[in-house]
């Protein structure tokens, strides 16, 4: 597994707010699911514990589902639209759920720079939630917190989800999330304290 | 030319009585900004003697990311609150920002929509000078730093001093960590000083003259310690974020002063107004198309070009695309598409970026027409690779003919250098070289333009004359034989239809369209109602207006094909940017070919009966522009908006190459970003069969096409390729084949292609292309058609269509036709100009909703996603 630890650059010498100071502080969690709905009803559980501002960052190969999950959290915030691949158009947005859902897919992206043209910055930072796929593509770009959600698909078929936190505040949301007994999330071998 | 005349409001046109009487009416400057969070609109009265703006009106709102829908609506309330109407306005004054992309965006789209139907001036200000402006009406006295939130933990810092006679800016736009910005500020030297890099100020006559007022009014603090200097003040929407971080650089102001007001976007227009740098009356100078957002750096892609550029890398530049795939790096890039792409212009004189391998060419020119002041090629090639310079040649049958270069300084481009050979003098090549020059300039942030040329030479100084440039005065003895230099500034020298560089097909769609047979017939008074509609969902910003017969009397794509092909792919950044650089002139351009084609002398934005756009769906930043556009003229005009989905374009397209095209049928529409089979039981109620779960056609033959090192776009390139190869050559996978659905899946596809070459180049050989295309494409095209099949068979429709880029695959159409041949089924196919996207489509459709009525509101916003199947 891809672990981004190891690719940010080194802490910013000023404030904890920085981009660069991003901090893969130990809480991981795991989950088998072996269908798109199991998926989907993983992901649900996730919806209720979202605040305004929260980043999700979803990694894994192209199939693995990381459409399924976005689609689950959809379901669980009272998105009744229906939610599909943000490819070709980079950014979808659902505003009519408990809180504005959004949905990037960053590969088409080839620098940085587009960022700041598909108004990537200005999003993350407002209001609502944004899920972020192909977000490890441009590790400087990811904010000081967020959630790491890999799914991994094995041979037999089956999906392994992981969660994993970033900075302070998807630290206290992976927290609640996994101890909610509906996610049936279980700690992983993986993650410190 | 110097400010000795005062303009007056009949400047603007040749003064007929009405016409004078309508611009006597017109006496306000409408100003707004959504750079940031919030909606600022100000509306003030001009006085012309005095250049004067005084305040009638100033509103500020929280937009919440809404500005596109709230703006307008405000606009409206505003001027209706204080009994103004729209054709009093004389002057849109819109904030160019430093701020949100998508806010700026937003409201110089608006702004542009609104001058254009307006056909008065647009005048672009800065977002942070409106901010300074406030304090400063504000009572606010000192030095005061403004710092604008750019996200990312970076600002936008500019510093400024506030005193009794106004605002006076001390530095540039641009974009900085905010803990750097909060260090400068702390241990500031530029207060102390007066002017950050003194040298390079001092080199035009206007800084200068800022530096020694700077000067003086800073001379007697200089020396003295910081701890006694007046204290810094603060303003600026990233006290939000970092407020305590800036805490220790001096004082904050109330929040109410941090961000643009109405009023601050008035008093910066009357700054710009009394310092000669703007005309509220004079809407030649400010002609819409020139406003531009404040761009602090140039994207990235283009910045590793400047570099390319630089080097003088050996290259075939005969051979073109055939040298690129060996390269390592595998971008296509404007070495090798832009230049060899340049054509010649119907003078044939091709203009292009100056590359190292001309330095040589441009040294022997200079030393035949500069004389002692010649540079030398060491000079030359010095220049290119620099972030603030920018450098254009002329040839003629590849020979040097001209060439010029210019340096951007503080929001300003020096013209370095103007030479022409003088036997290709008096061909407007200059005039050209200088407007690539100032477009280049432009996107790095210049807004003005200063230049020293010889005393004697009067021709030279004629030809910026004529672009509007002034004498600030001259520079004794300041060639080498001791010529006096005459100083001139004036505005950016981009040429008058300045569509961003790109290529401009007119009427393309239009000479398919069996109405045009008509020709003569049409030279007479046009049918009702006339609906021009603009189109900016991707890659195209089109225009094209429609008659009540549902003639096209007008179809204009500027194509950013070309442009995209520098950097092998859509790039986001880029499309988006290029649609509202280029809007005004495509606009420009459908109108005066509609007048042409109608046979009357002009046509404007009065002359409509609707503004329509394409709303849904696309790149977001891309459709924003075109909407934010349409509406703004749209209320200008007071005429209504029509929002139209781009799918359904597609449909009516249809209707182009055969105009007895009627529903229900089975369309196919396959493009770079859709892939989907649509059941069309009538105009208007449409139903999704079955789309792409991943990649769109377009997409993977992009893709493909790109790991085959064959540059953008992929669609032609690949289909060129496999003409030439065995399409069972290599098996591979065609997904969902047997689903039993009509869904489709492209990205195993494109997966499986990629990873066959990877493996043919991992063994040593290297892969046979037109074999892969071949083989690649007739995946494609084997479950296009078997799904086509099975979709014809479940709704029993008898006519099949076709639309979307991919739609002019040869293969494709090959294969529908012998398979509606043996349905029985009538194939209908629009002409190729009419597959890709175009602003034809959209007004056939917006003429549909006009006779329904079916408008929509001012507040009405564009959408990435749209279901196709739910009328909106």
């Amino acid at each position: 597994m891809k672990d981004s630890r190891f690719r940010l650059p080194p802490l910013a010498h000023v404030g904890a707010m920085s981009y660069h100071s991003a901090i893969m502080n130990g809480l991981a969690y795991t989950r088998m699911t072996t269908s798109p709905e199991a998926t989907k009803q993983l992901a649900s559980t996730l919806a209720p514990y979202l605040h305004e501002g929260d980043v999700v960052v979803l990694s894994g190969d192209l199939g693995a589902g990381k459409t399924q999950f976005v689609q689950g959290v959809a379901a669980g915030l009272g998105v009744r639209d229906q939610v599909t691949s943000p490819t070709f158009n980079i950014l979808l947005e659902y505003p009519e759920g408990r809180l504005p859902l959004r949905h990037f897919d960053l590969y088409r992206l080839e620098d940085e720079a587009e960022l700041e043209d598909i108004g990537y910055f200005e999003t993350i930072e407002g209001d609502g939630v944004s899920f972020v796929e192909w977000g490890e593509k441009f590790p400087s770009a990811l904010p000081f917190s967020y959630l790491e959600i890999s799914i991994m698909l094995d041979t037999d078929g089956n999906r392994h989800v992981r969660a994993q936190s970033c900075g302070d505040r998807a630290r206290q949301l992976l927290f609640v999330w996994a101890n909610d007994s509906k996610s049936r999330l279980m700690k992983a071998a993986g993650g410190g304290a | 030319m110097s400010e000795q005349h005062p303009r007056s409001e009949h400047a603007q046109g040749e003064p007929t009585v009405a016409s004078a009487a309508a611009a006597a009416r017109r006496r306000f400057a409408l100003a707004f900004d959504t750079a940031n969070e919030i909606i600022a609109i100000g509306l003030g009265a001009l006085h012309a003697e005095e250049r004067t703006v005084e305040v009638v009106a100033s509103a500020e709102a929280a937009a919440h990311r809404a500005s596109n829908t709230q703006l307008l609506p405000r606009v409206d309330a505003l001027l209706a609150e204080a009994g103004v109407s729209r054709d009093e306005v004389a002057c849109v004054v819109v904030g160019r920002g430093p701020g949100s992309f998508t806010g700026v965006r937003i409201a110089m789209a608006t702004a542009k929509g609104i001058a254009s139907a307006l056909e008065v001036a647009l005048v672009g200000v800065s977002s942070l000078d409106a901010v300074a402006w406030n304090a400063q009406v504000a009572g606010v006295r000192g030095q005061l730093a403004v710092v604008a939130d750019a996200m990312r933990k970076e600002v936008y810092p500019v510093r400024y001093v506030l005193s009794n006679a106004g605002v006076e800016r001390l530095e540039a736009d641009r974009v900085v960590k905010a803990e750097v910005a909060a260090e400068e500020l702390v241990d500031d030297t530029l207060f102390v000083q007066g002017g950050r890099g003194g040298a390079h100020q001092a080199s035009s006559a206007a800084k200068r003259g800022l530096s020694e007022r700077l000067g003086s009014a800073l001379a007697p603090r200089t020396g003295c310690s910081q701890r006694s200097l007046p204290q810094l003040r603060l303003a600026g929407d990233a006290l939000k974020k970092y407020g305590e971080l800036f805490a220790s650089c001096g004082e904050v102001l109330d929040e109410a002063l941090w961000t643009p007001t109405g009023r601050g976007l008035l008093l910066a227009l009357q700054a710009a107004w009394q310092a000669g740098e703007a005309n509220p009356f004079d809407a030649r100078r400010h002609d819409p198309a020139f406003a531009l957002p404040v761009y602090t750096r140039l994207s990235d892609a283009e910045e590793n070009e400047r570099i390319r550029l630089a080097k003088n890398d050996p290259k075939n530049l005969n051979t073109g695309v055939q040298d690129v795939a060996p390269r390592r790096d595998q971008r296509a890039s404007m070495n090798d598409t832009a230049i060899l792409n340049a054509r010649p212009a119907a003078d044939g004189i091709t203009y292009k970026p100056l590359d190292a391998a001309h330095a040589a060419d441009v040294a022997a020119l200079e030393a035949r027409v500069m004389g002692s002041d010649a540079w030398n090629e060491y000079l030359v090639v010095d220049e290119l690779p620099r972030g603030d310079r920018t450098w254009w040649a002329a040839y003629e049958d590849d020979a040097l003919v001209g060439y010029a270069g210019g340096w951007i300084v503080d929001g300003q481009v020096q013209i370095l250098k103007v030479g022409v050979d003088p036997a290709q003098r008096r061909r407007g090549i200059a005039r050209e070289l200088l407007a690539r020059v100032a477009t280049d300039a432009r996107d790095l942030g210049a807004q003005t333009c200063s230049l020293e040329v010889r005393a004697g030479n009067g021709g030279a100084q004629a030809l910026y004359e004529s672009l509007g440039f002034r004498s600030l005065g001259t520079r004794p003895r300041y060639y080498s034989d001791g010529e006096d230099a005459v100083i001139m500034e004036g505005p950016l020298p981009v040429t008058e239809r300045d569509v961003a560089g790109m290529e401009l097909q007119i009427d393309a769609a239009r000479a398919a369209s069996a109405a045009c047979a008509q020709g003569a017939a049409a030279r007479k008074a046009p049918t009702r109602p006339l609906i021009l509609a603009l189109e900016s969902s991707c890659d195209e910003t089109a225009a094209a207006i429609v008659d009540g017969e549902g003639n096209l009397v007008s179809d204009v794509v500027a194509s950013q094909i070309d442009f995209h092909a520098r950097f092998g792919g859509v790039v986001p950044e880029i499309a988006s940017r290029k649609h509202i650089e280029a809007i005004c002139g495509v606009c420009d351009e459908c109108f005066d070919t509609a007048a042409a084609h109608l046979g009357i002398e002009k046509l404007t934005w009065a002359d409509l009966d609707a503004v329509a756009a394409t709303y849904a769906p696309g790149l977001l930043g891309a459709l924003v522009v075109g909407v934010a556009f349409a509406k703004g003229a749209a209320w200008a005009a007071d005429k209504p908006y029509i929002a139209v989905h781009h799918l359904e374009g597609h449909l009516y397209a249809n209707k182009i190459g055969a105009p007895d095209f009627e529903p229900p049928a089975v369309v196919s529409l396959v493009s770079g970003g859709n892939t989907l089979l649509v059941h069309m039981r009538g105009w208007g109620d449409y139903e999704t069969l079955g789309a792409t779960i991943d990649d769109a056609v377009g997409e993977a033959f992009d893709k493909v096409a790109k790991a085959l090192g064959l540059g953008y776009p992929g669609g032609p390139v690949i289909s060129r390729e496999a003409a030439k190869g065995k399409a069972d050559a290599i098996a591979f996978p065609r997904a969902l084949l047997h689903s039993g659905d009509l869904r489709f899946s492209l990205s195993g596809l494109k997966t499986a292609v990629v990873t066959y070459i990877n493996n043919e180049r991992a063994a040593g050989r290297e892969p046979n292309v037109p074999d892969v295309c071949a083989s690649f494409q007739q995946a494609v095209v084997d479950v296009q058609v078997a799904k086509a099949k099975r979709a014809l068979e479940q709704t029993g429709a008898r006519t099949f269509c076709l639309g979307g880029g991919v739609a002019a695959n040869p293969v494709l159409r090959a294969a529908y036709e012998d398979l509606c041949e043996r349905m029985n089924v009538r194939l209908v196919m629009p002409p190729l100009s009419a597959c890709g996207d175009n602003a034809g489509m959209i007004a056939l459709v917006a003429l549909d909703r006009y006779r329904q009525g079916a408008f929509h509101p001012l507040n009405s916003d564009a959408q990435a996603h749209a279901d196709l199947d739910k009328p909106y």
